[in-house]
């Protein structure tokens, strides 16, 4: 049916299947798109503020808290900020063992919404519970794959959510290496697993949308960036942590607790996650994850936001691979930790989260006493690039029903595996009084 | 037969402690020779259908937020795999996160994966700010809901011997 009428409005009061909770709205006016807002009223959260005068060595596992599913890109951005502030930098054996709990966090996120949550989309179900009437075994494949990375961070992390082994300068306990042994014959299991899992989404029906934002990403020598690496943009971007204010901006906008990020100089919207880190490093991958990639249709840049469920596929699969790579080689460091001690200074650190680019800046005093806070999150940084999506796709397909329009809208939001609890930011508080 | 007790919830945000609230009091109550495994859980589907696997009796203890009750009153739910397991809960409901623990039981029912029997135990919460303690209607309640598991617990494996697990 085609609509004839001058005005409508589309509106979806708590969007499903998105972690932490948001709204949509759009308003149409003779053919144009007036509005397109991606609403987040999840509280306002203050973490910056919480650590101000807190020790350096407790944001590992005060940012840890902001987020269930990536606690693990909080602990290694805030670690490498801090140890940026002291002097130190840690390689070697703890590096890999970074690395490899970072593994874990995006094989346990990339898998629950691969299968969880965004597979639905495509296959003409509602829920994964009608999914699993549908295909049964891809989501007994999907919740162990979910299980696998939840093991990774259970053995180097003590736990799943919210690990609590990782300190500044590496970790409290080292992992045995029989353990790691015991955790690859489940890895080696898992990258079976991510094979399939590319060859499954490879076949679902995606729809044909290109965008045009600027994609950023962290890049690094020889490997896919995860845990470091210079920041790096399609536009000519190469920048190291301390350059990040200069480039980045966040500003206030009325209908969200989330700040919105943009690029200095730019009014075109950029974007981090999946697209950006495939779209900057294919060729960084494992040989088997780029073989993957190129079976399911990947070429070596991904510009359509529905496609990220194959990238993530391909993410997957090439976290096992380097998950087993680091285990296969791994000798115990002589020490848990390395020795960080606390000078006056700033530092920054970034991370390559799951859902993109994750970014901490401290400021410390001579005691290790924090002064000051910024993280920057993925979310908050997509959400100008998601909204402007929504105004482009609302205004190539206002052919539709309201009701089919409102569901292609949730589905382009959900390519963005927006993490809405992550995004919501501090809010400043102005109070004037009459006297 | 393997029993498990999980309590759903977070500690520092008022009544949504009260399944961990529960499990705390069970740590020190449960005689050591009891073989219960009691576990916390933040209601992740994938995670709570691992922590039941196997177990002939699971107990779940969340709190819940209806406004069809007051504050302090338990709700109590036996899922019988027999039946429609899900019917009882509003899977897809309102979660702070994408799939709460109704979707985790109409899951596990899907899959085949719910435990031999499924009690759960929703209290009714009040408040749920941030570092807030349990309420007084809910921490009375908590009380209760521990004596009432503590009681299950301890007399099913012999209810167990003359009943065949229904999943």
């Amino acid at each position: 049916m085609t609509h004839r009428t001058t005005s409508r409005t589309l509106r979806v009061a708590a969007l499903a299947r998105v972690e932490g909770e948001g709204a949509l709205d759009v308003r149409v006016r003779n053919g144009r798109v007036t509005s397109a807002r991606l609403d987040i009223y999840e509280p306002p959260r203050f973490f910056e503020g919480i650590l101000r005068g807190r020790s350096y060595l407790e944001p590992p596992d005060i940012t840890a808290r902001i987020c269930g599913i990536c606690p693990v890109a909080y602990e290694m951005s805030a670690c490498q900020a801090i140890e940026a502030a002291c002097g130190v930098t840690v390689d070697g054996a703890l590096a890999d063992l970074r690395r490899l709990l970072y593994c874990g966090e995006w094989i346990e996120s990339h898998a629950l919404h691969v299968y969880l949550l965004h597979a639905p989309d495509f296959l003409g179900v509602h829920s994964v519970v009608e999914l699993a009437g549908l295909d049964r075994p891809a989501v007994e494949r999907g919740l162990r794959l979910k299980r696998t990375g939840n093991r990774i961070l259970e053995v180097l992390g003590g736990r799943a959510i919210h690990p609590v082994n990782v300190r500044i300068g590496g970790f409290h306990r080292l992992p045995p290496k029989r353990d790691l042994l015991e955790l690859a014959e489940e890895v080696r299991w898992a990258r079976d697993a991510a094979v399939e899992t590319v060859r499954w989404v490879a076949g679902f029906d995606i729809p044909d949308v290109t965008c045009d934002h600027q994609l950023v990403a962290l890049r690094d020598d020889g490997t896919y960036a995860i845990e470091r690496g210079r920041l790096v943009s399609t536009t000519g971007l190469d920048l190291a942590p301390d350059d990040f204010p200069d480039h980045i901006v966040e500003e206030q906008v009325p209908h969200s607790t989330a700040l919105h990020a943009r690029l200095v100089g730019s009014d075109r919207p950029y974007l981090v996650g999946p697209l950006a880190r495939y779209s900057i490093n294919s060729d960084r991958l494992s040989p088997l994850a780029r073989e993957l990639a190129a079976e399911a249709g990947l070429g070596a840049t991904c510009r359509n936001p529905f496609q990220s469920i194959v990238v993530r596929s391909v993410e997957i699969l090439y976290a096992c691979d380097e998950a087993l790579r680091i285990i296969d080689g791994y000798e115990p460091p002589p020490a848990p930790a390395v020795e960080v001690a606390p000078r006056a200074g700033a530092g920054a650190g970034w991370t390559e989260a799951p859902r993109g680019l994750l970014y901490h800046r401290y400021e410390l005093d001579a005691d290790g006493t924090i002064l000051s806070a910024r993280i920057v999150p993925p979310t908050s940084q997509n959400q100008r690039a998601v909204e402007a999506d929504l105004r482009d796709l609302v205004e190539a397909n206002l052919d539709l029903d309201t009701a089919p329009l409102t569901s292609l809208c949730e589905r382009a939001i959900r390519s963005y595996d927006p993490c809405i609890s992550c995004a919501t930011h501090f809010l400043d508080l102005r109070l004037e009084r009459e006297r | 037969m393997k029993v498990v007790v999980i309590g759903i919830g977070n500690p520092d945000r008022g009544d949504d402690g009260a399944g961990p609230a529960v499990t705390a009091l069970l740590r020190q109550r449960l005689p050591a020779a009891q073989s219960v495994s009691v576990v916390d859980s933040d209601g992740d589907p994938a995670r709570l259908i691992d922590a039941w696997d196997g177990a002939g009796l699971a107990v779940v203890i969340d709190a819940v937020h209806s406004h069809a009750a007051p504050p302090g009153h338990v709700h109590r739910v036996t899922v019988d795999a027999a039946a429609d397991p899900a019917a009882a809960f509003a899977a897809g409901g309102p979660s702070t996160h994408g799939l709460g623990p109704g979707d985790a039981i109409a899951l596990a029912a899907a899959l085949d994966r719910l435990p031999g029997s499924l009690a759960v135990f929703g209290i009714e919460g009040d408040q749920f700010g941030f570092g807030d303690d349990l309420s007084a209607a809910v921490a009375r309640s908590v009380l209760q809901v521990a004596d009432e598991v503590a009681a299950l617990v301890t007399t099913t494996p012999d209810k167990d011997q003359e009943t065949a697990p229904c999943a």
